[in-house]
């Protein structure tokens, strides 16, 4: 995932079937072709690298019109990195001056901080307020969960196995309730947990907007946090850090460099939290009453749904927890990352469907591993009525 | 075109078109790059019939060729806007009118895609058979304007065989309403027939009512692996004189075994030069004796490999590699064409020979996956290196393969459409006569000459 150039060989196998247009949620609000990623495609190549076109405002508003969901390259028959494409026409695409250059920093910043603003978050209401904030903007919590973690958490009585545990930014920073249920699961059931000093967030963020650079700094630290640890697993609650841990990390590299190889190896050890618990068996019975759910499965869990169908294992063995399926559970919220904060009618209008499925499906909770998708579902449905599927299964354990 | 952009947004609104280049890209072709010739100066999305209407009317007095399009799937390069003007994107037109329970009929906009409605029908208990393999994106419109058809034509024919009635924009704006939603129609001429397959070239389908059949309760795929391509032949064509009639065969070589094996374990026999896969339906006992039938056949005759998928799971791997087998083989190289010739199903075994001492007389690597139960064969002609000679030789293989077709009693298309791509091939088929009564019939729905031009003859008998 370096410069657009490197995939001049897979834009150029590229068919042209267009069975693209199947998958993708921008498009099936739109259908607008150059918003598919045969459309997309061919016009990065266009514009970005063969001059055809000139590069203006409309190039970039198709290049930016793109979730990054990834559906496109699943759906793809020739198996074409997509997704990457995007991420590599954004990073050209950048926009300079000091505005943006500050925004970057900022940026940088929060990354680098587990996804915590400090004391800027103080200022979030306030920018809320006056209008320079998007209103959908998540508030982060005043003190973020890491800050009063100790370097490892131990099980009462003989550890079953020892985790590295990838606290994601979201649950860092804005939904503690999902980092406490994911601590009190793992304990409960006899998991010691490290959480490694001097990990960063993941990257997939700084992809989404171009980052390439920031993404491998934040990879390097990762990779120099994690790969020192004896561990049986890196688990983390987050699909998208699943996603760039597992999938992307290495792939940010030259092959066969340093980083690739030392990302490589990480990959296999990464899992979704839950899927971990499920491999491992509980210990702890929940004997709790549950509440009837629905899954939201995210996009980003489309190379790895089995995975977030292990996790949803687990809750079957919560008493009177009761899993109602709906039509699609794949299909996109309309979030992506913070894509629906700058394309309200889009984002908006890929919900609605997704809150008709969800209305359908009678359950009285949806449960998501995403935290971008529990914000955006939370603002339609209400903050209560969106969890992490392990918070079902901590609830059932008090 | 000055002034274009002001006069469509007056027609259709700022968002239902788009004149900006970097939109306009794609909708230079269909699934095949390099049928790309004109430059489109505007893609437009009406939101229903009379917008549609408005648009057609508008490209009529202002003398603007004008293009339909599906989803751009075809393989013909039909919906390619060759003399530029309006491509007219139908996909906003998407909605499933209605589902008719007690006549076994829907009515359908043209932009509804066909995966979604067959999914509608059989949530339903019915059927609509007809598969061309983009069923995911393609849309009915243009199943219909090109007749299309898929592995299930062997037992439930194609497209043609279901459309009951259109709602079609002549060129000069009018709406007419073709058909009916009766199974028995016998007044006046056939106007829904005349205009199913005529690829845009006539008038613009908006809507139609399709035909609908009960859904066969249960399916059972079956698959063989023979050594010689011939043996496979030979099996299709006298299993189907015997009497059985599979729901779906479909006849698969050497390069399309390597991408199963991609998928499907224990992996193929890749010595085998080709394979049969075929699905049969019925009841749950009919489906499954038919493939054991079939199964014991082609062990007696020779087989190499032969498995039965009676569940379901495994079946729908089997299928979803197939309906991905084009462009996955596609992108493995630097140009596929792929060749869409039918032959009487009796007549295989010989096209077969033909069309392989072709490929090796003119030294291309040539595949020939295909429909084989309705005779419908895709010779597949796989380039590595595009130049002058291997071009010429990929021109001169094409035309020796359809005139192998047409001497066996074939046709040149079975269900991708002329298009751009069979253009120069059409009179070996129709000869002068029938081109020249369709002229006429063509000069009498569109006089000015908008509707997609520099389709299906040749520019030099379009005058």
């Amino acid at each position: 995932m370096l410069g657009l150039e490197q995939y001049r060989e897979a834009m150029e196998r590229c068919s042209q079937c267009g069975y693209c247009q199947a998958a993708c949620p921008v498009f099936s609000q739109e259908l607008l072709e150059s918003y598919t990623a045969r459309g997309r495609t061919l016009l990065i190549k266009a514009a970005l690298m063969d001059g055809d076109l000139p590069v203006g405002k409309r190039t970039k508003e198709i290049v930016a019109n793109c979730l990054l969901c990834g559906a496109c390259a699943h759906t793809c028959p020739g198996g074409l990195p997509l997704d990457e494409i995007t991420v590599a026409a954004r990073s050209l695409l950048r926009p300079g001056g000091p505005a943006a250059s500050l925004r970057r920093s900022l940026h940088r910043k929060l990354m680098e901080q587990r996804g915590h603003p400090g004391s800027l978050g103080k200022l979030g209401p306030l920018g809320k307020t006056l209008g320079l904030a998007p209103a959908d903007l998540p508030q982060p919590a005043a003190r973020p969960f890491l800050a009063d973690q100790p370097l490892v958490l131990r099980p009462s009585g003989e550890a079953r196995a020892r985790v590295a545990w990838f606290v994601g930014c979201a649950a860092n920073s804005l939904h503690l309730d999902t980092a406490r249920a994911v601590r009190k699961v793992l304990l409960a059931n006899g998991v010691e947990v490290a959480l490694p000093e001097g990990m960063a967030c993941c990257g997939l963020p700084a992809l989404a907007q171009g980052e390439v650079d920031l993404a491998q700094d934040l990879a390097r630290r990762n990779i120099a946090a994690l790969a020192a640890q004896e561990v049986d697993a890196v688990v983390t609650e987050c699909t998208s850090c699943v996603l760039m841990l597992r999938d992307k990390m290495s792939r940010l590299f030259e092959p066969e460099s340093p980083e690739a190889r030392a990302a490589e190896d990480l990959a296999p050890k990464v899992m979704e939290a839950g899927a971990f618990l499920d491999q491992l068996g509980l210990s702890k019975t929940p004997r709790g009453r549950g509440i009837s759910y629905t899954l939201h499965q995210p996009c980003h869990a489309a190379g790895f749904a089995q995975q977030v169908q292990a996790g949803l294992a687990l809750l079957e063995k919560v008493p009177e927890a009761g899993y109602r399926p709906m039509a699609d559970p794949a299909a996109c919220c309309g979030a992506g990352g913070d894509f629906f904060l700058k394309n309200l009618a889009l984002s908006r209008g890929v919900r609605r469907s997704k809150l008709e499925q969800i209305e359908q499906s009678r359950a009285e909770v949806v449960v998501t591993p995403c935290p971008a998708c529990r914000h955006y579902l939370g603002l339609a449905l209400g903050p209560d009525k969106v969890k992490h599927p392990l918070a079902i299964l901590a609830g059932a354990y008090e | 075109m000055r002034g274009l952009a002001k006069d469509l947004s007056r027609l259709v609104g700022p968002d239902g078109f788009s004149t900006a280049p970097e939109d306009l890209l794609v909708y230079r072709h269909d699934a095949i790059g390099y049928f790309a010739q004109g430059d489109p100066a505007a893609v437009v999305l009406p939101a229903d019939t009379a917008q549609a209407a408005r648009v057609v009317a508008y490209a009529s007095q202002n003398g603007i060729p004008l293009t339909p399009r599906g989803a751009g799937s075809g393989l013909s390069g039909g919906c390619t806007p060759a003399r530029g003007g309006i491509v007219l994107d139908t996909k906003r037109l998407k909605r499933i009118l209605e589902i008719n329970q007690g006549n076994l009929t829907a009515r359908v906009e043209a932009g509804a895609v066909l995966a979604a409605f067959q999914q509608a029908v059989e949530a339903q208990g019915f059927f609509y058979p007809p598969d061309p393999q983009s069923k995911s994106v393609c849309t009915l419109g243009g199943n219909v304007a090109t007749r299309a058809g898929g592995p299930r034509a062997v037992k439930y024919g194609t497209t043609g065989n279901y459309v009951l009635g259109l709602e079609a924009v002549l060129p000069g704006g009018e709406v007419i309403r073709t058909g009916s939603a009766c199974v028995k129609h016998s007044a006046g001429y056939d106007l829904t027939h005349l205009l199913t397959g005529s690829e845009g070239t006539l008038a613009l389908i908006t809507q139609a009512t399709l035909r609908l059949i009960p859904k066969p309760p249960a399916t059972c795929t079956a698959l063989a692996v023979c050594p010689t391509m011939k043996m496979a032949a030979r099996i299709v064509s006298e299993t189907i004189a015997g009497g059985v009639v599979p729901s779906m065969l479909e006849l698969l070589t050497t390069a399309s075994l390597a991408v199963f094996n991609r998928f499907v374990s224990p992996p193929l026999p890749e010595e085998g030069e080709a394979c049969l896969l075929m699905e049969f339906d019925g009841t749950a006992q009919e489906a499954l004796r038919q493939a054991q039938e079939m199964a014991a056949a082609c062990r007696d005759m020779g087989a190499i490999d032969v498995r039965l998928a009676p569940r379901p799971e495994e079946a729908a791997l089997y299928w979803m590699v197939r309906s991905r087998l084009y462009p996955l083989v596609v992108s493995r190289f630097k140009r596929v064409v792929t060749e869409d010739v039918t032959v009487p199903r009796d007549r295989i075994p010989e096209f077969v020979t033909q069309v392989m001492s072709i490929a090796a007389e003119l030294d291309l690597a040539m595949g020939l996956t295909g429909h084989a139960g309705d005779g419908n064969m895709h010779p597949t002609i796989r380039m590595d290196e595009i130049n002058p000679d291997v071009e010429k030789r990929v021109h001169q293989a094409l035309e020796r393969v359809i005139k192998a077709g047409l001497s066996l009693g074939g046709v040149i298309s079975g269900e991708h459409g002329v298009g751009l791509h069979k253009a120069e091939f059409l009179e070996l088929e129709l000869g002068r006569e029938q081109i020249a009564l369709m002229r006429r019939i063509k000069k009498a729905f569109d006089p000015t000459g908008i509707m997609n031009p520099g389709k299906i003859w040749p520019p030099e008998l379009e005058a």
